[in-house]
């Protein structure tokens, strides 16, 4: 057992309306690989973001090498040798390798920069993680497995003694992922410490020595990876009762919404599924599932490369968005803040933005019958603005959701396609937004909610489809769907996937 | 209640300031002179009892003094009222109103004041009808740049798709000088060049989702060659009786109405920007032109046709372009192949100053009036002060610069 190097313990953090975390816990040992782990949203990011200073914690202490320490910056931390590296890598893609390992702390030699020297000790960084990459050659020509490479040497560089990695392997191909894990055990042998955040828990046994469970926030347990299972991880990650209270109401068979067969579309490949009016279909999966990806192709925002679909039956091959919206299919945007919104308009013209259409007088826009209507949505959602001439961006997150959600309700979709209708909102607006769920779903609309919210998945819908690099994993019914059954179809088990073959 | 204090305070120095300048710009009016005139001319001017005395001899010897003070404790009001922004609402609103909503208006106005105080020959209804002739053609220039810069864009070309549609107009009608019905042709294949222009221009941008900063510059080089092509190095006149088409056609840039105070230009002009004004708030295509300049990839997922909408943009501002190329054209009669250079900056200048952000999405298209107003009577304010044209593009810049880095300084997040 490695030095314990880096404490942190009953860590606190509330943002209004949610506490973050909630007397968390996490130990970094020297020379071991810590898996911090955690369903979206446990607190994960709250965690890192605490200890490199981004936010400042409200309660608990964090010590490093036995010395109590409160970063106030991100450079701080760096200096101190906490190295992050982020899933959006931090480097300058025209600037050469040893450029961007030594950007901000060149070496000088006189008034010039020396070059030599610097080129030699980033050759000599990348060796000690046994990775050959000529320093002189341009980022933006490196693959993104090489480029973490580069993060990494930037690192040592500082000569960082814990090394945080955010979902390294997300972009990365199967095949540079082995080599990450090679350069992971290097520099576990020079005694870092590294913290693993992941989603992938097959990945947790390959090469972590202990993982550290967060669940909304609060501390779930630290166990040495030899004495866990897949099963019982699963269930430190998921096992909570139902603490929240979902409007489910039963759904009455109506007649077929969209039916979808074998779908390819970019990572897409094979998705066949059907959508009946009146119900909601959960859709879940990891992040890079393709469920996204999915959603999009079925708005017209991505080609297809092969199969089919019916809407209302009748076929159905949108190629933008707007002929989507004109047959009766409507995709609200996972991130309002960069594609849903427009932040400088006000809310009515936001809500109406997609059904201008609808509103054409004699002569221009009817401006009465707009504020009408707009006026009507913002009473019904429950909308709290002070007039709907505020700028949408001065509104709350949840505020901003409803408004997204009108403009998507004002085109009158029969199948309407939610992509995390809740991420980022408080528990008051989620609530409501359940509710407006499922008055849609009684009104006869078609819903597919995609949602990495398991509670939220399980507690609306009529049926899961789980997503797995880009295939259907399966589907299963209401009575039949269980957190466990979701996770493990989620992470790929009941039927073998090529990298499980390739990893093994 | 500390802040409310100062929030007075400030508002205070703020109606003081200006109560301050305008009452010395009205005793330097009532000398019928100028602020910027030697001491000893003042004396004179006052020894010789020119108007009642009084009050309005006291300012008018102290007025240089008198506006700078005054001046000052604007400023000083301004600047108290941006930094009490964080602390109370109220005065978060009123200086926001003042500083960002409706700071072109506040411009114009201490700028129209300053200028009266410098020149007596400023403030009249005459100088006045004489610079709204000489802001039109690239006011209305500005109405469709204002377009391209909505988008988040920008339209380099105008000055050279100017100087081509007005070639155009020229040749029809020197090449048809038995023809009366050529000053109808002209204007329609002018107003057909700003079309195609434009076109051209939102083809590229929209279709191959090009960069129309160098779209535009393409095309500017390329619509200046045309030009050059058309008509060669010479300039085309069309003054004078020999040309059956010419009287009509050249109407539109020197005829006035309303007893020499109503120029058809200023017409076109206020007629455009009804126009446009319409569009922008009126209807979905200028809806969506906001959104796509707000937020392109939501205004795409909200069913916005993006490229078409582009497209139409950019032809709009080719079309303004044909417009203040007929306009210009006629006012001197004659098409020179040099015509509207760098007007483009004008009419970008213009835009800028009427507070549109250049990151597209937000602005007001009246504003540009005002700020091509500012620009306006910038010029005139220094000719009728005899400044060196070389010195007055110096100064124009300098007022450009003070623009953006009032829009940085205040803009809205």
């Amino acid at each position: 057992m490695g030095e314990l190097i880096l404490r942190l313990q009953d860590i606190s953090k509330a943002f209004p309306g949610v506490q973050a975390l909630d007397k968390a816990s996490l130990n970094v040992y020297a020379g071991e690989v810590m898996a911090l782990l955690g369903e979206n949203g446990a607190g994960k990011s709250t965690m890192m973001k605490v200890l490199t200073g981004v936010y400042q914690k409200d309660g608990g202490t964090i010590t490093l090498k036995g010395k109590e320490i409160a970063f106030q910056n991100a450079r701080q931390a760096q200096e101190g040798g906490i190295a992050i590296i982020h899933q959006e890598l931090n480097l300058v893609p025209g600037l050469r390798v040893y450029e961007n390992v030594f950007l901000g702390q060149e070496k000088r030699r006189g008034l010039a920069i020396d070059r030599r020297s610097m080129i030699d000790t980033t050759r000599e960084l990348l060796s000690r993680v046994r990775v050959q990459i000529d320093p002189r050659q341009r980022v933006r020509e490196l693959s993104i497995a090489h480029q973490q490479m580069v993060e990494i040497a930037k690192a040592l560089l500082l000569d960082a003694r814990v090394i945080v990695m955010d979902e390294p392997t997300d972009a990365l191909p199967d095949e540079e992922v082995d080599s990450l894990f090679e350069v992971i055990a290097q520099l576990k042998r020079q005694g870092k410490a590294i913290v693993y955040i992941s989603h992938r828990l097959e990945e947790v046994f390959r090469i972590c020595d202990r993982a550290t469970v967060l669940r909304d926030g609060q501390f779930m347990g630290e166990v040495p990876v030899s004495q866990l299972d897949m099963d019982s991880l699963i269930r430190m990650l998921v096992g909570r009762p139902l603490d929240q209270h979902f409007p489910y109401i039963k759904s009455e068979g109506r007649g077929p919404a969209l039916s979808v067969r074998g779908l390819d579309s970019g990572l897409v490949s094979g998705v066949s599924f059907d959508l009946n009016q009146g119900e909601v279909l959960g859709v879940t999966g990891l992040v890079g599932a393709g469920r996204t990806e999915l959603a999009q192709a079925l708005y017209g925002l991505h080609p297809w490369e092969g199969g089919t679909a019916q809407l209302l039956g009748r076929p159905y091959h949108p190629r933008s968005p707007r002929e989507a919206i004109a047959s009766g299919l409507y995709y609200m945007t996972e991130d309002r803040k960069r594609n849903g919104l427009v932040m400088g308009m006000d809310v009515r013209a936001n809500i109406t933005l997609s059904s201008l259409r609808a509103l054409r007088g004699r002569l221009g826009l009817n401006l009465r019958e707009e504020r009408s209507r707009v006026s009507s949505y913002i009473d019904s959602l429950r909308i709290k603005t002070p007039s709907m001439r505020q700028r949408a961006r001065n509104l709350s997150g949840g505020n901003q959701q409803k408004v997204v959600l009108s403009r998507a309700l004002m085109t009158r979709p029969r199948v309407l396609i939610l992509d995390e209708p809740t991420r980022g909102i408080d528990v008051g607006a989620k609530q409501e937004i359940y509710q407006i769920i499922m008055d849609l779903k009684a009104g006869g609309t078609a819903v597919m909610m995609i949602s990495s919210e398991m509670q939220e998945v399980l507690g609306l819908s009529d049926r899961v489809m789980v997503l797995h690099e880009g295939r259907k994993m399966g589907e299963l019914g209401r009575a039949e769907a269980s957190q466990e059954r979701i996770m493990g179809l989620i992470l790929g088990q009941g039927r073998p996937s090529n990298t499980q073959e390739a990893n093994a | 209640m500390k802040k409310y204090r100062l929030l007075t305070l400030s508002l205070l120095a703020l109606l003081l300031g200006a109560a301050l300048v305008v009452m010395a710009v009205l005793a330097s009016q009532r000398f019928s002179n100028v602020l910027l005139i030697p001491q000893a001319q003042k004396q004179a001017l006052l020894a010789r009892g020119q108007g009642p005395g009084g009050l309005s001899a006291t300012l008018f010897r102290y007025n240089y003094w008198l506006i700078l003070l005054g001046l000052a404790l604007a400023g000083l009001g301004f600047y108290l009222l941006s930094l009490f922004n964080r602390h109370s609402p109220l005065s978060a609103r009123v200086s926001r109103l003042l500083l960002t909503e409706y700071r072109p208006l506040v411009i114009l106005l201490s700028a129209a004041l300053v200028f009266a105080a410098l020149s007596s020959r400023f403030l009249t209804l005459n100088n006045f009808v004489n610079i709204f002739k000489q802001i039109a053609h690239y006011a209305i220039l500005a109405a469709g740049v204002y377009f391209a810069i909505l988008l988040g864009g920008i339209d380099i070309s105008v000055g050279s798709v100017l100087a081509f549609s007005g070639a155009m107009a020229a040749l029809i009608i020197a090449r048809m000088p038995d023809n009366p019905w050529s000053a109808l042709l002209a204007v329609l294949a002018a107003l057909l060049v700003g079309l195609i222009g434009g076109f051209f221009n939102g083809f590229f941008i929209a279709r191959f989702s090009l960069q129309p900063m160098i779209v535009t510059l393409a095309s500017l080089s390329i619509f200046r060659g045309a030009t050059l092509v058309l008509i060669g190095g010479a300039a085309v006149s069309i003054a004078g009786t020999r040309y059956a088409g010419s009287r009509v056609f050249n109407a539109l840039g020197q005829q006035t109405l309303l007893g020499g105070y109503l120029p058809v230009p200023i017409l076109i002009m206020a007629a455009v920007y009804l126009v446009v004004w319409f569009v922008l708030n009126r209807t979905a295509f200028g809806r969506h032109m906001y959104a796509i300049g707000g937020n392109e990839e939501a205004s795409l997922l909200s069913g916005i046709n993006v490229a078409k909408t582009k497209l139409l943009a950019y032809t709009a501002s080719g079309f303004m372009a044909g417009i203040a190329g007929i306009i210009i054209t006629a006012r001197v009669a004659s098409a020179t192949p040099t015509a509207g250079q760098s007007y483009e900056m004008d009419a970008i200048a213009a835009v800028v100053i009427g507070g549109t952000s250049l990151r597209g999405g937000e602005g007001r298209v009246l504003y540009t009036i005002v700020g091509a107003l500012i620009i306006g009577m910038l010029n005139n304010i220094q000719t009728l002060m005899g400044v060196d044209s070389y010195y007055q593009t110096i100064i124009k810049g300098g007022v450009i610069l003070l623009a953006v880095l009032l829009d940085a300084r205040t803009g809205r997040k």
